[in-house]
């Protein structure tokens, strides 16, 4: 783990209740960055639905269990995987490759609604929406994610990594979201 | 040598990587250094060059392998303590090397140096940027110092004295060419470089893209049609003409392109990269073609590609994300029922 990026986030975000987050994270430091969070928010929580739209659920949780996350406390909803059809486990669901927008904001309400209690939400990341959607499109559906996070009354994090192309969509959603972390 | 492209394929792809990460500053060379990496795996792999215990000696097979490759056609290498002086005949680079400067752009492409760095930062060393010095006749030299460290500083990257690149007749090399080996490695390191950041890697390949059509532009004078059948018909003759392959033939429907590669140069590459399970492409053709079709308000979906022996197919889907646009008030009723 790196220890100055977890700081960070615990600094940034000691006094929010169930803060939504925008991470902005350097590219050299994605993995690490991406572990740091998600132990950030399992300390907190009990139960995360990570949404995963660049590495497949088996790789990430690999990856998390290695790293020391615990990884059973989380379900993915996984829009990179190719399945026939939708495909739902114990702990992941498949919605496919290149998943459109209003697609992913169902799968995710179901793996919200699947479970009781607190919890947080991982989205991983809004970069990769940008390859297949226009930047107005993927701002809409982070403007719609946020607000249905704060009536489930659920904590998380927005994940996208610095780039060029993200310039106008951060702008845009910094003001929906408590914070904007720059890891 | 095996077979030639020219640098019209080559130098773009090196002028995108450089100009997509100039917005990260100095940190920008410890993503190229990335593309270093691939170089040597995939050097190494191909048996272009061999591994060597001493770094120096490691740095000297690699050289010595771009210079078959007619990168440059001679390098000196005189040290002193952690000092380096090295001096290169004829490098390829040096064009390009200008033309960045011009654009205030001081991370380095050149796939030499990448590799290098990718060779020292594996010992846990960076090169410190002393002084450069171009000559008349162009021959570069450079000193450096080796120091302790694993990421890129502003002195690792930008030289304390640079030189005057204005003063000395540069002249283009676009039409010269190197050997497919060196273009290999170089795409490889572009189609592996990235990969640890899943499939949001695309985007920076989409980026390099645009940067390539603009130095294409630029340097080559190929300007695209507005339609896109057009953009991709004048790329596929553009890249075919510099070496990229025998043929390269393109047909354009709604959602979908199709391509059909004729003795293909990016193939070696490509099914190394399949066969890894890696799924981003860094071919010349498509870089270019994924940007044309971003550039003209459209996105690219999935690519598949079928290969041959020397040749491949490739069904390319576009997305019209003017028809696509994301109801919000409608996917919120539908989220209420989920």
């Amino acid at each position: 783990m790196c220890a100055e990026a977890y700081q960070r986030i615990s600094e940034t975000l000691r006094d929010f209740d169930k803060p939504i987050v925008l991470t902005l994270i350097d590219p050299m430091r994605y993995q690490e960055a991406t572990v740091d969070i998600l132990n950030y928010f399992t300390k907190k929580l009990p139960r995360g639905i990570y949404v995963t739209l660049n590495k497949p659920f088996n790789v990430l949780m690999k990856t998390f269990e290695k790293a020391g996350v615990p990884a059973e406390s989380l379900f993915f909803v996984d829009g990179i995987t190719n399945v026939p059809a939708l495909e739902e486990g114990k702990d992941h669901a498949c919605l496919g490759s290149g998943v459109g927008l209003s697609n992913l904001c169902i799968g995710i309400s179901k793996a919200v609604n699947m479970f009781e209690g607190e919890k947080f939400l991982l989205l991983d990341s809004l970069s990769t929406l940008l390859i297949y959607n226009d930047p107005k499109s993927v701002s809409k559906f982070a403007h719609l994610l946020t607000e249905k996070m704060r009536r489930w009354n659920t904590s998380g994090s927005l994940l996208t990594v610095e780039m060029n192309a993200e310039k106008d969509v951060v702008s845009q959603l910094a003001p929906f979201c408590d914070k904007v972390v720059k890891i | 040598m095996q077979g030639m492209i020219q640098l019209a394929v080559l130098d773009p792809m090196l002028y995108g990587a450089a100009r997509a990460f100039d917005y990260l500053g100095v940190r920008g060379q410890d993503m190229l250094d990335r593309i270093g990496e691939g170089i040597i795996e995939y050097g190494l792999s191909e048996g272009y060059f061999e591994k060597a215990n001493d770094p120096h000696q490691f740095v000297g097979n690699v050289v010595k392998f771009f210079i078959q490759n007619g990168y440059m056609s001679n390098v000196t290498v005189s040290q002193s303590g952690d000092t380096l002086d090295i001096a290169m005949w004829n490098w390829r680079f040096l064009p390009l090397l200008r033309k960045l400067r011009n654009r205030n752009s001081y991370l380095l492409t050149c796939p030499v140096c990448i590799a290098n760095n990718a060779i020292t930062k594996s010992v846990g060393g960076v090169s410190e940027r002393i002084s450069e010095n171009v000559t008349s006749d162009g021959t570069y030299s450079m000193k450096v110092k080796i120091v302790p460290g694993t990421t890129n500083t502003q002195s690792t990257v930008v030289f304390a004295h640079p030189a005057d690149l204005t003063k000395n007749k540069i002249k283009s090399q676009l039409n010269e060419s190197v050997g497919l080996a060196a273009f290999e490695t170089v795409a490889y390191g572009l189609a592996c470089g990235f990969e640890y950041l899943g499939a949001q890697a695309q985007l920076i390949l989409d980026n390099i893209g645009t940067e390539m059509l603009e130095f294409m532009r630029e340097e080559s004078n190929l300007e695209l049609p507005d339609d896109i059948e057009g953009s991709l018909e004048t790329l596929s003759t553009f890249m075919a003409s510099k070496g990229l392959a025998d043929n390269i033939s393109v047909k354009h429907s709604p959602n979908r392109v199709d391509v059909v590669f004729t003795n293909y140069h990016y193939l070696p590459v490509l099914k190394r990269s399949l066969t890894k399970g890696r799924s981003l492409v860094s071919c010349p053709f498509t870089l270019t073609a994924r940007a044309a079709v971003r550039n003209k308000g459209l996105r690219v979906g999935d690519m598949k590609w079928q290969i041959g022996t020397n040749d491949a197919r490739l069904a390319m889907t576009t997305l019209d994300t003017d028809h696509q646009q994301f109801d919000e008030s409608a996917v919120s009723k539908i989220m209420g029922h989920a």
